[in-house]
């Protein structure tokens, strides 16, 4: 291949005969994986030019070009009723009656106001950090989201007349369907796996991944032909010892071992794989330690020492040649069958601060306009109470944090009524979504620089809730 | 410079899903010409030769296995296996539970250890594990320990029986059943638009029994008069398919299928087959594959929805494509990722018929794979092409075996909590139906190029090429090695801590136990030169589980030839 444009035309002929695969959904996956974007080609291709020569949206004036999304994963299901509570009487009064024992006061809650629809709502009052960010223009929410396959009722539900996503109410089922957005599907191919690879060629090809990930492998991240590159808080992990001077004898054992004239395809193949991601380590290595140490200080615990090292591979981002990343964190424990009240605050603080220690990190590398943090968590939970917990349920409310975001303003639909039996609840408080994650990731994915017609590629549900040819996008985070 | 994990990875845009591809003419005539076409097998196999039949036909075998194989020859080992039980995972999980004590994933796992470790069905083991690696239900979904333990142990005792069997105690099985959720799967309402599931309608012809494309019986595809591949279904089939996998539920004693509560809310039985409730089987005529069609029940008294199943399955058994397709993946497993067409023709064939007129025996297959000339030829010159990349957790499966990892306690209780994360595999963890990797995978770059497959190349990547390397230490680590408590693992190195003064000695025996010889010369040279490099304040035993975890990555290892 010799010009973007015939990458791209390759591309967009596979799409074509994707529509025609007809074989069911696995033939989809199949032909999906055969979706050669390769860092070879594109980096042969289109070397990191303008990109309007690539067809991806470049939108967002001013801004450095650079863009940056970290998802904050809150495994186990986070009580996310209990972070954005409704505040007007009629709406309190409900959401107090349905939670019972698990209900937050109004001292518990930090009051701010929704623009969007003029009520007033309260946070948590564990997050007074994000409560300020959410005041000075941000951080947003955006309510009651979810799985879906299309849009349901609750009528839609207990009929069956809706398709449903697999698993619903499971942990792991729907960890991965919030990773695929296809929850007709138990795939492994992530929407944002699938958006790095149509954005991939923005970046200098490097032996780096453009997707990050803190927390081992993940399926958000893996693309047809694309994994997460891995590291830890303390970044990537090397060979043990390889680069340890009090263990002089491995580098050269193994350097050795690399570099044999294998007669075998298979061993070169093998050899060549390895010697590459020694040389992407060191790579990636010597470009973080080269980060000046921010003045801020980080709590320690384990999501504020993965937050560091997030920013710490920003810091190094035109070292490595990296103009669209992903980061991927994670903090476990929500699945709050029990201790709610007691658990649930302490948690949301500690996302709290290391948020905000994050947040100045960035401030201090001047490029908060180019990184979002967005929240995500597989479902929410019961508004009933199982005695001092709750259980596993669908909707939920989430955070999204960026110097682009139209912070402020609390998207979707926040339930009006949250009483037991009211129009969302699906049994116990388990509430149905009014946005689909789908929509929420248009939007991010959008500003990351993926064009309207790529949209479907990366969110295969989308048209099912949005109108592809729609100027505006779907939730409008980002105005 | 390039993006290491996006180059490496990559499918040709035709033959997705295909059994087997050949891109290029000219890698088919190497391979052809690298392989003595009259390669008998002998009657007495050097320690080599036996070294490397272990490496096919177990998960790991030491040095007294190896000298079995050499004094029995390769045909009386696989026909003493073929009669050895199964040493099953499920009785420990019930002790487990009959004690109450709490039963989670890594009792499951540490009871397959025992039994991989301990039993002698050597080779049953390996075969049930590439089993359920074609047969894939996942822990990543599931979590029954005692039904997914009993499924594994279906894979197990029928890993020498017949494929017909096989596949009908799968569909049948409760765990398959919520895994591809054809699980109370109801047959269709169309007055409130509720249609079956069609999961596992799909599932079982593309991954367990058919495959998407007509093959030819050495696995190549059939084509049409234009050259193009033919379907093997399109999504009517599906949607029949569907309905006959209607009305199953869970199993056991207490759940009677006159009674329709039950299918609802019977006792969750996941070590008993599912049976099907009449009431929500859809009872109406199907059309199957190759026009079989089955009848309305109105049309055919007496007709159960058991017999609709029985049709099902040997409607897809006694498909052409099924001896190609499970060979195919069988050798893949176990030998080669490229066999010559003739060489699974010649698989196919025993597929179709055993010698005795038997259809789908599996023991008879698994011997045929494992005592053709081109499973049986060691590597030489002209092998460029030929071998397979060692499955990543297999490596390390087959370290504990190789040298008799045991605990004090006899139990298994094994660290690997970060094995998934390390590999991008881990035995019962499949992330999807579709295994760990792609039986048709395409590494970029030359083997690519040459036409080949590598299937386990998708799960190498920039993370898991180190990653992998340091977990082989693991066992080797004095952490490992010297834990205190009944419990503990340790490998028994004895034999190679008593040759510790004698490098060259050391190098040979690893070089049997773990390459079967092909240790190249450099790379025992550089081994030496590491070993007398280490620091000399060091243990003479730290020193040669260093040297075992070298050869563990090297290339020479890595690869299987």
């Amino acid at each position: 291949m010799n010009s973007g444009n015939s990458n791209k035309y390759s591309r967009r002929k596979f799409l074509g005969q994707l529509s025609c695969a007809g074989i069911g959904s696995t033939a989809l996956y199949s032909t999906l994986l055969s979706l050669a974007m390769t860092g070879r080609a594109s980096a042969q291709s289109s070397p990191p030019t303008s990109p309007t020569n690539l067809n991806v949206n470049n939108a967002i004036p001013g801004s450095g070009d650079y863009r940056c999304l970290v998802c904050l994963f809150l495994a186990g299901g986070n009580d996310s009723f209990n972070m954005v509570v409704p505040r007007e009487t009629t709406e309190f009064n409900n959401y107090r009656s349905a939670r019972a024992d698990l209900a937050l006061a109004a001292s518990d809650v930090i009051d701010i106001s929704n623009p969007l629809n003029g009520k007033a709502y309260g946070i948590h009052n564990s997050m007074p950090e994000l409560t300020n960010l959410y005041n000075s223009g941000d951080l947003a929410f955006l309510a009651n989201v979810g799985t879906l396959l299309e849009p349901t009722t609750v009528a839609d539900y207990e009929n069956e007349t809706a398709a449903l996503p697999l698993g619903l109410f499971s942990h792991n089922d729907q960890q991965m369907h919030w990773q695929t957005s296809v929850p007709d599907q138990r795939s492994a191919i992530g929407w944002a796996g699938k958006a790095g690879e149509i954005l991939q060629s923005l970046n200098e090809a490097s032996d780096v991944g453009m997707n990050i990930s803190l927390d081992g492998m993940n399926i958000m991240q893996q693309g047809n032909s694309t994994v997460p590159y891995s590291i830890t808080t303390h970044g990537v992990t090397p060979i043990d010892g390889y680069n340890a001077d009090w263990l002089p004898y491995i580098r050269p054992a193994i350097d050795s071992l690399l570099s044999q004239e294998y007669e075998s395809m298979l061993k070169r193949t093998f050899a060549d794989v390895t010697r590459r991601s020694i040389d992407a380590e060191q790579e990636f290595t010597a470009a973080i330690d080269a980060v000046p140490d921010f003045s801020v200080s980080f709590p320690d615990n384990h999501l504020a020492n993965q937050l560091e090292m997030v920013a710490r591979s920003i810091g190094a981002r035109e070292t490595l040649g990296m103009r669209r990343q992903t980061f991927f964190v994670s903090m476990g424990g929500y699945d709050l069958h029990d201790g709610v009240l007691d658990v649930h605050g302490p948690m949301l603080a500690e996302v709290d601060a290391a948020v905000k220690a994050f947040w100045d990190a960035i401030g201090e590398l001047g490029i908060q306009n180019d990184v979002t943090l967005f929240s995500t968590s597989e479902f929410g939970r019961t508004l009933s109470s199982n005695g001092a917990g709750s259980d596993h349920a669908w909707g939920g409310n989430q955070f999204i944090l960026g110097g682009a975001v139209q912070g402020g303003n609390i998207y979707g639909e926040y339930p009006e009524d949250l009483s037991l039996d009211g129009p969302l609840d699906v049994g116990r408080g388990r509430i149905v979504p009014t946005t689909s994650v789908d929509e929420y990731f248009a939007d991010l994915v959008k500003w990351m620089g993926v064009s309207q017609s790529d949209l479907g590629t990366v969110l295969p549900n989308l048209n099912r809730f949005y109108d592809l040819s729609s100027s505006a996008a779907p939730v409008g985070i980002f105005g | 410079m390039l993006i290491i994990d996006s180059v490496l990875k990559r499918l040709p845009l035709r033959n997705t899903y295909s059994s087997v591809r050949f891109a290029s003419t000219a890698a088919l005539l190497l391979l052809a010409a690298t392989i003595a076409p009259d390669v008998q097998a002998q009657s007495s196999p050097t320690q080599y030769e036996a070294s490397r039949f272990l490496m096919q036909a177990t998960l790991g075998a030491d040095e007294t296995e190896i000298n079995r194989v050499v004094s029995m020859g390769f045909e009386a080992w696989i026909d003493e296996q073929l009669t050895i039980a199964p040493g099953l995972m499920e009785p420990e999980i019930d002790d487990r539970i009959a004690n109450d004590l709490n039963t989670y994933g890594q009792h499951r796992h540490h009871a397959w250890w025992r039994q991989v470790m301990t039993s002698d069905d050597l080779l049953r083991q390996r075969i049930a594990v590439a089993l359920s690696e074609i047969l894939v239900v996942s822990e990543q979904s599931i979590f029954d320990e005692e039904g997914m333990a009993n499924y594994h142990d279906m894979l197990l005792r029928n890993a020498f029986g017949n494929y017909r069997d096989l596949l009908k105690e799968v569909s049948l099985h409760p765990i398959m059943g919520l895994y591809l959720s054809h699980m109370q799967n109801r047959k269709a309402d169309p007055s409130i638009n509720r249609f079956p599931d069609e999961n596992f309608a799909r599932e079982i012809m593309q991954l367990f029994s058919i495959g998407l494309f007509e093959l030819n019986l050495d696995g190549t595809h059939v084509l049409d008069s234009e050259g193009n591949s033919i379907p093997t279904y399109d999504n009517t089939d599906i949607t029949n398919f569907a309905r006959v996998f209607t009305g199953f539920a869970f199993g056991g004693p207490n759940n009677d299928i006159n009674d329709q509560w039950a299918f609802f809310w019977g006792d969750w039985d996941t070590d008993e087959p599912m049976k099907i409730w009449v009431e929500e089987h859809d009872t109406d005529e199907k059309t199957l594959l190759r026009g079989t069609v089955l009848p309305a029940f109105a049309n055919d008294p007496g007709r159960t929805p058991m017999d609709d199943l029985d049709d099902t399955i040997d409607n897809l058994f006694n498909h052409p494509n099924i001896a190609p397709f499970i060979g195919y993946r069988l050798i893949q497993r176990l030998v080669t990722s490229n066999p010559s067409p003739a060489y699974v023709q010649r698989v196919s064939n025993v597929f179709e018929d055993n010698g005795s007129g038997e259809r789908g025996d599996l023991g008879a297959v698994v011997k045929a794979i494992l005592m053709d000339s081109e499973a049986r030829v060691m590597p030489g010159s002209g092998s460029e092409l030929v071998g397979r990349l060692r499955e990543p957790y297999l490596r390390y499966v087959r370290l504990m075996r190789t040298f008799n990892a045991s605990s004090p306690n006899g139990t298994y209780q094994i660290p690997e909590w970060g094995a998934f994360d390390d590999f991008n595999q881990y035995i019962f963890a499949s992330p999807t139906v579709f295994n760990f990797f792609l039986p048709d995978f395409v590494p970029l770059g030359e083997m690519e190029a040459a036409g080949l497959v590598g299937p386990e190349f998708q799960i190498l990547n920039s993370t898991t090429a180190l990653r992998s390397l340091n977990a082989y230490r693991d066992p080797l680590s004095d952490y490992f090695m010297n834990q205190e408590g009944d419990d503990r693992v340790s490998l028994d190195l004895s034999v190679e801590y008593s040759l510790s003064g004698d490098v060259d000695t050391l190098i040979e025996r690893v070089d049997l136990l773990l390459a079967y010889g092909t240790l190249s010369e450099e790379t025992k040279t550089t081994m030496r030169t590491a070993y007398e490099s280490m620091p000399n304040w060091w243990d003479d035993n730290e020193k040669v589980r260093r040297l075992i975890h070298l050869a563990m990555m090297s290339p020479d290892f890595s690869v299987f030839q």
